[in-house]
């Protein structure tokens, strides 16, 4: 190999070296041509842009969007370039496994929430999708289109050391007291002592911890010994406490009822009726209806849960969740009749 | 759950009756198409790890990556 040879082939490594570095600082974000440039010369030295840098930044878009297919746009207001389309350089590509995972976090974080905790992520999701094959992008994109539901951003958010007092409580099967202010709690939260066994979350997000109520003050409509769910951002921050006093070996265990109710043709005709409760069973009848039977314990969220259904649910029984519906819908007649 | 022991039947039908609404919201929302006693039998297997859970997104990781798991087991 000629000397020329070698030179030729040094500067060709630093061309490509440089266009690289290039890419993967507008990967970091849009950028101004001075900040790219600083950016590359600090990284390279003597061996980055030479005095006429604007003319050689530019012939380095132009090989960047010629050569490898990148498109790199010029936001003219802010003065900004913004790395629009890697082209042939989206090097990155994932297992099928992987490409899940990313729809699952798609549908997890969608685009417009509006959480600011969930900007980051946004950012971090189209960063990774810019990443990666234009035909992979497409499966990507076909897979999110098919994705309804986002994740619940209902509630308050829990109290940490509310949460964490909670857990340890259950773990070593301990009463626990806390402060309550109940959806009827207008004014003062009432002190609760419960038996806690566990801690649930709801597609809404609100996080329940799992109670047998022993004692509350004042007195309310609770009964002693019911299973309670308590939502555990209305639990009073600070308010916690993990007693001495051990769980007894067995729960008393909440009234149990047959559940039975009937969907309509209009949302069961597509035989794809939706389990929302334990040992749910369903018939689907000839003229598109359906009954669906289970066993419940918790009514309240039992009417929460079919109340989505609107007039295309009619509950048969237990006669107590009859009685709750009637209250409901006597309380919407008085609103809307 | 805090141990390893065997549910009683009040524990069992609580810990699915808490966990049905999230998981069959999953269900629907990764088009997993599992039916009731596919779900139950799921959240049985996710329920220590469920324990654990400190959001509902931490929540749906788990019955995510239980359902994955369970899609593994049953292809090999």
């Amino acid at each position: 190999m000629t000397n020329a040879g070698g030179g030729i082939k040094r500067s060709s490594w630093l061309t490509f070296r440089r266009r690289r570095l290039l890419v993967r600082a507008l990967l970091r974000g849009p950028a101004t041509s001075a900040e790219l440039i600083g950016g590359i010369n600090a990284e390279l030295g003597e061996q980055g842009y030479p005095e006429a840098a604007a003319a050689a930044l530019k012939h380095d878009f132009d090989a960047l969007k010629g050569e490898y297919g990148c498109q790199i746009d010029y936001d003219r207001a802010a003065r900004r370039y913004h790395l629009a389309d890697l082209g042939e350089l989206a090097l990155l590509d994932l297992p099928n496994s992987c490409m899940e995972a990313l729809a699952f976090l798609e549908a997890s974080f969608p685009e417009g929430s509006g959480l600011t905790e969930h900007a980051n992520l946004r950012a971090l999701l189209e960063r990774v999708v810019l990443l990666l094959p234009t035909a992979r992008q497409a499966q990507h994109r076909k897979r999110r289109s098919a994705i309804r539901l986002g994740v619940g951003a209902g509630g308050r958010r829990i109290d940490s050391d509310t949460l964490a007092i909670v857990k340890r409580a259950v773990e070593e099967r301990r009463e626990l007291a806390f402060d309550y202010l109940g959806t009827f709690d207008i004014d003062q939260p009432r002190r609760h002592r419960v038996a806690p066994y566990g801690i649930t979350f709801r597609p809404e997000g609100h996080g329940y911890l799992d109670a047998t109520l022993l004692d509350v003050t004042p007195k309310g409509g609770e009964a002693i010994h019911a299973a309670i769910d308590y939502r555990l951002d209305r639990i009073v921050a600070g308010s916690a406490a993990v007693l001495p006093t051990v769980l007894s070996p067995i729960r008393p265990a909440p009234p149990s009822y047959r559940l039975r109710y009937t969907l309509v043709a209009q949302v069961a005709r597509r035989r794809d009726v939706a389990a929302y409760f334990p040992h749910t069973a369903i018939s689907y009848h000839d003229d598109g209806s359906a009954t669906v039977t289970a066993m419940v314990t918790n009514l309240w969220q039992a009417r929460q849960i079919l109340l989505r259904y609107g007039d295309a649910c009619l509950v048969h029984e237990p006669s107590e969740l009859v009685d709750l519906f009637r209250k409901t819908a006597a309380g919407l007649e008085r609103l809307y009749l | 759950m805090p141990d390893q022991k065997p549910l009683t039947q009040p524990e069992r039908q609580r810990l699915l009756e808490g966990w049905l609404p999230l998981a069959q919201e999953a269900n629907i929302q990764y088009g997993w198409a599992l039916d009731a006693p596919a779900l139950e039998a799921m959240i049985l297997q996710a329920a220590p790890a469920l324990a654990q859970a400190h959001s509902s997104f931490e929540a749906r990781a788990i019955l995510w990556v239980t359902y994955q798991l369970q899609q593994h087991e049953h292809d090999r």
